[in-house]
Parts: structure tokens; sequence; C-alpha cells
């Protein structure tokens, strides 16, 4: 017989915890999938939604989601790498800029999605005029997820930064030639995998969009028009239609399927990776 | 940088027409949000805000806390990685899922036993599912560092691992625990549809667990797609008061992290 000590209280607490947490895995996304699986086919991702979305596909509104993604992220890359290789730079890290942006970075992090949904509303579709619009989305979203990508992209960069920084410098290359010729190429598929968690995030986010990219069922493919993305369908077939919640399953095991296989890939080849080298 | 700045300048410009109209005034510290008759009071939506929020964090921070702990000391090393990956996992699942898994699966249990429906009970629910496994994996990183760097030490002069838990391990990492705490709460303070789905969303000061509440973030997500002039404008100024709690809880974060190093 054990005896009941503080220690066996702490570790029967400990692991219970831990095992309630992957139960809750279980619990919540095996039915889910269990039961919906099969009623998703291709018919359904590709085909128009008809009475308002109770029955029918998802098609256009699949397309306006990895249009509004693939926009995001080019434009969070785009705006994102520069300021990751200035943050990963080691020998400026103590700069007042430096410091100042990543609280600002910090700060962007935290912050509510609904509050970049009203900002990007009053900015983007507003004082812009994009109206609702999935380039007016896509600007929110990048905005969102500046802050992960950077952080990921700096801790990825630091290594080959500290490692290859000295050889470029004394080979007389500029910051600008070291940055593009030697750093980019280098560290190419890493910031690929950082980009489908990325993706992950991206299409998950429901709240920025609401009053960026906008409700509409119908999207012919052009960017300055509006779209709903799946998480805004999801959103809106459970609570606004009576009656669709089976579709709003179905998308959601779309969507739950994107994102965790995603997110999975890219974590499990970084983890892979990162044990490799140690 | 200056993208921070341009959104707070936006949200504060949205916000300007309702905080220099007549309505700004000690009414906002009421409990009475009619916008239609133009009483604009927040303290019945912030009271839902963290009632909300301080329900799942009793729930959520010790878990996800004792979770972190028992993946660092009580699993043995072949499970650690497969584990971490299926929080990552959990972690990753897009909120508005959780929130309609809430809908259709917990608030008919809920239903059925106290027969309350969408409820500040379920709201929370939703909120611990989505906080847990995020915490846990921000708790374990906080703590692996300084695990790795002592539990050799401690394990070379024979201390129980009760010992270690609570005597080095955690008054070591006292800052940073507290640290990952504040960012947990800032990041529930950020989290919208879900709450909204399953919570109710009746503007009143909550009775009891079981009666229906909203939340600030909630209460823009509703009203903002008819709400127009001076309405619309509290709205934004709704989504000040958040990011002004975030900021601040941000700042009390890097200070905890500081002070004591």
């Amino acid at each position: 017989m054990k005896k009941i000590t503080k220690i066996n209280i702490t570790k029967w607490i400990c692991l219970s915890s831990l095992l309630f947490i992957l139960s809750l895995l279980l619990l919540i996304v095996g039915p889910l999938l269990w039961k919906n699986l099969p009623d998703v086919g291709l018919s359904f991702l590709l085909d128009q939604p008809v009475f308002a979305g109770k029955e029918g596909g998802v098609g256009p509104i699949l397309r306006g989601t990895v249009l509004l993604t693939f926009i995001a992220i080019f434009i969070s890359v785009i705006l994102g790498l520069p300021v990751a290789i200035q943050l990963s730079h080691p020998f400026k890290k103590n700069k007042r800029i430096i410091k100042t942006a990543r609280l600002s970075l910090d700060l962007l992090a935290s912050t509510p999605s609904i509050v970049f949904g009203l900002f990007g509303n009053y900015f983007f579709v507003i004082t812009m005029k994009l109206g609702y619009s999935i380039l007016a989305g896509a600007l929110t979203l990048s905005i969102m997820i500046l802050p992960l990508f950077i952080r990921l992209c700096e801790l990825e960069l630091a290594t080959y930064q500290e490692k290859l920084l000295p050889v470029g410098f004394s080979h007389g290359l500029s910051d600008y030639e070291f940055a593009t010729k030697v750093l980019l190429p280098v560290s190419f598929t890493s910031i690929g995998f950082i980009l489908l968690i990325c993706v992950s995030r991206a299409f998950g986010e429901t709240a920025a969009l609401l009053f960026t990219s906008g409700f509409s069922l119908r999207n012919s493919g052009n960017i300055l028009e509006s779209s709903r993305t799946l998480s805004v369908h999801i959103f809106d077939m459970s609570l606004n239609v009576p009656g669709a919640d089976g579709q709003a399953m179905k998308s959601s095991v779309v969507l739950i399927i994107v994102t965790v296989l995603t997110s999975l890939v890219a974590r499990i080849f970084i983890k892979k990776r990162e044990s490799n080298e140690s | 940088m200056s993208l921070v700045v341009l959104i707070f300048v936006f949200t504060l410009q949205g916000s300007w027409p309702f905080v220099t109209s007549d309505y700004f005034s000690l009414q906002i510290f009421s409990a009475n949000w009619f916008p239609s008759e133009n009483s604009y009071g927040f303290i019945s939506l912030i009271t839902g805000t963290f009632s909300v929020l301080s329900l799942s964090l009793l729930v959520s921070l010790p878990l996800a806390f004792f979770a972190a702990l028992g993946l660092l000391q009580f699993t043995s090393k072949k499970l650690t990685s497969p584990i971490l990956i299926l929080i990552e996992t959990l972690a990753g699942l897009p909120s508005i899922v959780i929130g309609l898994y809430c809908l259709l699966t917990v608030i008919p249990t809920t239903n059925h036993i106290f027969s309350s429906g969408t409820s500040l009970l379920v709201g929370s629910i939703a909120l611990s599912i989505i906080l847990i496994p995020q915490l846990t994996l921000s708790f374990y990183q906080s703590l692996i560092i300084q695990h790795q760097l002592l539990w050799p030490q401690a394990w070379c002069n024979n201390l129980s691992s009760e010992t270690f838990i609570y005597k080095i391990l955690i008054p070591s990492s006292l800052n940073k625990i507290k640290e990952c705490g504040i960012m947990g709460i800032s990041r529930g303070l950020g989290e919208t549809l879900a709450i909204l789905m399953v919570s109710g969303n009746v503007v009143r000061l909550p009775e009891s667990i079981f009666s229906p509440v909203r939340t600030l973030n909630a209460n823009i997500a509703l009203e903002m797609p008819y709400a127009v002039g001076i309405h619309r404008s509290s709205l934004f100024f709704s989504g000040t008061i958040t990011f002004i709690f975030t900021l601040f809880l941000l700042l009390l974060a890097k200070y905890e992290k500081n002070h004591k190093n």
C-alpha cells in the first residue's frame, strides 16, 4: 500500500489534469469527424450553397477563403520578413528601435481580434474606401498574423544569423546582399513551414473578418467583392440560419482538417529538425 | 511599429464622436444599455466579460499549470513529444469550432441537468476549452528551461521531486509563471465569437452562473452590423476599452518579468 504523501497527491493531480486535456481533444474532434466525415465529399467542397446555405456546398466560400488567406500571407511576408531579419540581427539587440519594435509586436499579438476587426472596418473599409471586400479582409488578417510570423521567423533566422553573419561580414557582403543571397536561400524551407502555421491561424480567424470581408455567399473570385470565409460561414450557419447545424458541422470538419493538417505537418517538421540539430 | 499607433488612433478616432457627445458622462457607469434611447451604460457588459473570464480562469489556470508540471516531471521522456504535438493541435483548433461544439453538445447537456441553456457557465466552459491548451503550452515553455537547468543538480543531491517542485522549481520561476498567467488572461479577454455563440447575450447584470450574459466583444460583434452614428462610435469606444485592458495587462506582464531579475 502506497503512503498518501504530498508528492503522490501532486503526481495524481498532474497526471489526471494532463489526461483530462488529452481527452478533451478526443471528445471534441473525434465525434465531430466520425459523424460528419462521410458526408463531406467532393461535391460539398465544390457546390454552390442553396437556400442561404441550408443545403448545397461551400464552393465559393472555400474559394474566397483560400484567396483571402493567400493575399494575407503574401502581404505579411512582404511586411514581416525584413522586420524579422532586423530583429534577429545578433549585434543590434540593444538598439532602442529594436526594443520598441519588440514591444509593439507583443502588443499587436495580444490585441483582441475584434479590435482588429473594428480597425479594419474603419481604416480599410471606410477610410480607404475598399468596401466590404476580400482585399480589406486580407489586409486586416495580414496585420493579425504579422506578430506570429515575425516571432517564428525571428527564432528560425537567429540561429543562421549567429553562424553566418560573421562569415558574410568578413567577405565584405553588405547587409542587403547577405540577406538576399545567403540568409533567405538557407532558411527557405523553414520559412515555408512557418507560413503553413500562419495559414492554419488565418483559416481559423473569424472575428476580425466579420466587419471587413463581409457575409456575401456569392463571389466570382474578384478580390474587390465581398466574400465570407469558412469560419464566418460556420458562425452564420449555427446562429443566424435555423436548421443549418448539419451544414455548420460539415464546414467545421473541413476547417478542422485544413488547420490541423497544416499546423501538424509544420510542427512535426520543425520538431524533427530541432532534434536532429541538438 | 507604426501599425500599433495606427490601430490605436483609428479606434480612438472611431470612438471620438461618442466621447465628445452629451451621452458620455457618468452614465457609462450605469447598467443600462439601451442604444435606441441613447443610454450607454457599460457596467453590465464589463461585468459580463469579467465574470466569464474569471470563472474560466478559476478552472483553466490550475489545470493548465498542473498539466504542464505533469508533462515535465511525471511522464516518460518518450511520451513527451507526442503529447506536446497533441496539445498543440488542440491549441490550434479554431475557436469557432469550439463554440460550435459547445452550442451543439454542451448546451443540451446543461439544459438537461440545470435547465438553463445558454448561460455564463457554458460561456466560461467554452473559454476554458480554448484557454487550457494554450496556457499549458506557455507554462510548459516557461518551466522547461529552469527544469533542464536545475533537475540534474537536484537529482544528484538526492532531492525528492516533491522538494524539487515546491522548494526549487516553482519559486525560481515564479516571475515567468505570473507572466504566462497574465498573458493568458489577456488572451481570454480578446476571445469573442466562441463566447458569443453560447453565453446567451442578454445585457443584464448576471444574477447567478446560470443567467445569460453578454461580453464587451460579443456586444461589438452583435450590434456592429446595424449600428449607426453615436451607437456605432460607442461600439468603437468599447473596442478601445478592451484594447486598453490588454495594453495594461501586457505592461503588467512585462513588469512581472523584469522587476526581480
